[in-house]
């Protein structure tokens, strides 16, 4: 779908000339392409590939920096259902870990950490802090209809409907069984994404739409156990969105290839001559639309409220560390304020990017915060539309989209008080992406 | 015709034939939506008992106009009072404007609310639980069909560190496209101007045949909160509206429903004859569902629902969920979700769109 708004502020006649050359290249482009179901990723669809772009975990289990008595323990409930009433599907799954370490990490067979970092500061002198980029994967069977959920700090050992495990069991015969085992996402504390695929027994991406999930962050005040008394006050938040889908093309023909990758939209430009979509899905979104409140507002249900933006690319090649974790794209940002002023930004998106808004053109930290554009002192307004797009920076083979969610933070009195609520919220999006996106699939063995 | 005036048509012509090819190859799906720009917005739930604050964005780079109508469907005497309150936005190119419903926004450049004032919004009485509906209009007052909408709901308050209530929850409003030439799978037609708009995959997107709900079981413990802060206690709020209006005529729009249910282990389930009359909202745990939500009931931790008519000539609904957690110290959050769509007309699944309308008062 071409749209009006794709324009950016363009004149009236300079819209139409516009539309009329988008409209006929999107047609010419497209006269070979299978008809989709959708015309981009949504995540209010089941869908055959589906993403998470924000997991977070913090508990009092971590073997580096367990959360004691009194600090806040943060896990991400993840809720997966098989849309599919008639037959059980099987799942395949991936957890791209974006924790940055001191030093970083080393490559090859043996991979050593040094300590997870958010900044350069939590490191010891002389190491600095560097994002990482590494998969974990699983795979599932879920019966018809079933409905699961884990957190992603204990996964499931074992699924209900599993032979093995507790429970009445399930109708069916032995194939039809739910099997495997989700691990936990792979370090304590984490941050990142999940990312799940619809495939056959052999693991090749099929041409069907049965994944839905939703993913419900939660926060609590770690309780001493009994008799020591609780501490008070405690404070508990919950933020909660929907999976982001792409459907899968159901007229396509998998290569069945497993080098192959899913296509979004389309095989981007400059991939390797032989290569060609093992599944083809719908595209990116064009741009990613963001409404939000400006970092620092006080708005009319009360506390002082600020924005963390997670962007990640649409495309990946989750079976080569090196390639995705070095994959940037950078992302343009048009900022509006309820005046229609309108301010401009960019950011890099280094294979994974989780920021307040005002730390987008401040750097880390508070420092800075109030001179920021998304700042309600600097806007004067309490309100605002971000528009977000990738523009650059893929290399061949891979495309620049980008998807993303938003986490609202209410905090008490001013952004440096204890956060008292948290929501959070799926992007709008706008157009779709012409050039494609891809996902390399990690090689089993 | 003149020069300039006959090469206007040609390009405009060009544009249409380009557009429309291009929504033939690509399969553009004009339909029901919670992240796409829409002419039309419904916010399910709307509460004045704590506050909601409203978002509606301009993300065309042209003025529109939007006609807004709050529909109150507070239970008065067992019954829906249905009370309906319209009032007009003007919103220029890309402007974000928001305003709170207990407070309403006024034309005043003088007051705290910065930013260009979209127009007069009335604050909605104490006590009201309803919905709100937006339409984007021509500036005669028509409905257009140009898809320039989007918006948030922001429900909750927050005071103190401590305080019981600081709960806040945001969900993306439900936008109705129109479908444009070609558009809708290919049988679309522009809006017309009269004040139905036919929700019929040829003015705007049909209903979508069902809804698909994930759950805990209600009362049942937070996983996520589990052994950190016990006993933790999870519970659903389910807010539903029927996919339909008649504001012309105040008919409060009724419609029954089904829910067919599955636990963890693949185990049905079902609560049938579920009325939606103007607005329904209810927690999992209410004697209506039969106890078949519940912990006690469904006896794993999670379970997932299709909510579809329950006959046809039904409409089907349209809704949020709101998510209460709750930990052993008392403190507590929300968090809402939209709802999944189902659109699979297969069985056992079984959603098939449905048409249905929504009727503006006639303009004078």
């Amino acid at each position: 779908m071409v749209t009006l708004n794709a324009t950016w502020g363009a004149g009236r006649g300079s819209v139409l000339r516009l539309l009329a050359a988008v409209a006929l290249l999107g047609w010419a482009a497209n006269a070979g392409a299978q008809p989709i179901t959708a015309d981009s990723a949504s995540s209010d669809l089941p869908a055959g590939y589906i993403v998470f772009p924000k997991i977070v975990v913090h508990t009092t289990g971590s073997p580096t920096a367990p959360v004691l008595p009194g600090g806040i323990a943060t896990d991400t409930l993840i809720q997966l259902t098989n849309t599919n009433e008639a037959a059980p599907i099987n799942v395949d799954c991936w957890w791209v870990n974006a924790n940055s370490h001191c030093g970083g990490c080393t490559t090859g067979p043996i991979r050593t950490c040094g300590s997870i970092c958010t900044t350069t500061l939590d490191c010891p002198l002389g190491l600095s802090c560097v994002q990482g980029w590494v998969t974990d994967d699983f795979q599932i069977r879920l019966t018809p209809g079933q409905p699961i959920a884990f957190t992603a700090s204990s996964g499931l050992n074992r699924l209900p409907c599993d032979p093995g495990a507790q429970g009445p069991g399930c109708p069916g015969s032995p194939a039809d069984q739910a099997m495997g085992t989700i691990r936990s996402a792979p370090e304590d504390p984490f941050m990142g994404e999940l990312k799940c695929v619809e495939v056959d027994d052999d693991d090749d991406p099929v041409p069907a739409n049965h994944i839905k999930g939703e993913a419900t962050i939660v926060s609590t005040t770690v309780q001493p156990a009994p008799p020591v008394p609780p501490i008070l006050p405690g404070t508990t938040t919950a933020a909660a969105y929907n999976g982001i889908g792409f459907q899968a093309d159901q007229t396509f023909t998998p290569t069945q290839d497993p080098t192959d990758p899913l296509c979004l939209g389309s095989l981007p430009p400059g991939a390797a001559a032989g290569v060609a979509c093992n599944q083809l899905y719908a595209p990116c979104p064009g741009v990613l639309i963001l409404n939000h409140f400006f970092d620092g507002a006080a708005t009319e249900i009360g506390g002082v409220v600020d924005t963390e933006l997670v962007l990640a690319p649409c495309s990946e090649d989750l079976g080569n560390i090196t390639r995705s974790g070095n994959f940037q794209v950078l992302a343009q940002l048009l900022i509006y304020n309820e005046f229609e002023q309108r301010f401009s930004s960019s950011s890099r998106v280094t294979c994974y990017r989780s920021t307040r808004l005002s730390d987008i053109d401040t750097g880390p930290g508070p420092t800075g915060d109030a001179f920021s554009i998304f700042s309600v002192g600097v806007q004067g307004t309490i309100a605002g539309q971000t528009r977000i797009r990738g523009v650059q920076g893929a290399p061949n083979g891979l495309g620049y989209g980008l998807l993303g969610v938003a986490c609202e933070n209410y905090h008490a009195g001013s952004l440096a008080g204890p956060i008292l609520s948290r929501t959070a919220f799926n992007l709008h999006q706008d157009g779709f992406r012409q050039e494609g996106d891809a996902v390399y699939l990690e090689v089993l063995p | 015709m003149s020069t300039v005036k006959g090469l206007r048509a040609g390009r405009i012509a060009l544009v249409l034939i380009g557009m429309t090819l291009t929504a033939a190859t690509v399969g553009a799906e004009e339909r029901f939506t919670t992240e796409r720009p829409s002419t039309v917005l419904l916010f399910p739930k709307v509460v004045n008992t704590s506050d909601t604050i409203i978002q509606i964005t301009n993300t065309t780079n042209l003025l529109v106009n939007v006609h807004c109508f709050y529909v109150n469907g507070q239970d008065v005497g067992g019954a829906p009072i249905w009370q309906i309150t319209d009032f007009d936005l003007v919103l220029t190119r890309q402007q974000p404007t928001h305003w709170s419903v207990r407070n309403g926004r006024g034309v005043n450049p003088n007051d705290s609310e910065t930013g260009l004032d979209p127009g007069l919004v009335p604050p909605v009485v104490p006590g009201f639980t309803g919905f709100l509906a937006c339409v984007e209009v021509m500036p005669s007052g028509e409905p257009s069909g140009a898809n320039s909408l989007k918006g948030e709901a922001t429900i909750g308050e927050v005071t103190t560190l401590g305080a019981p209530g600081n709960h806040v929850s945001k969900y993306n409003a439900i936008g109705i496209q129109a479908c444009g030439q070609g558009g809708c799978g290919g049988g679309g037609q522009p809006v017309n101007d009269d004040n139905i708009l036919e929700l019929n995959n040829v003015e705007f997107a049909a209903c979508p045949g069902g809804l698909l709900l994930n759950f805990a079981a209600e009362n049942s413990e937070d996983v996520a909160i589990g052994p950190t802060n016990p006993p933790s206690v999870v519970s659903t709020n389910l807010t539903l509206i029927p996919c339909g209006l008649d504001l012309e005529n105040l008919v409060p729009a009724s419609t029954l429903q089904t829910i067919n249910l599955r636990n963890e282990f693949e185990s049905p389930g079902s609560v049938s004859q579920v009325p939606v009359d103007c607005w329904f909202s209810r927690d999992l745990g209410d004697p209506l569902f039969g106890n078949e939500m519940t912990i006690g009931g469904l006896q794993t931790f999670f379970g997932s629902g299709i909510i579809r008519p329950a006959a046809p000539g039904q409409v089907p609904v349209l809704g949020v969920a709101n998510v209460l957690h709750m930990a052993g110290d008392g403190s507590s959050d929300t968090a809402a979700t939209n709802l999944h769509f189902c659109n699979e007309p297969l069985a056992p699944s079984g959603c098939n769109q449905v048409n249905s309308e929504i009727r503006l008062p006639s303009l004078p």
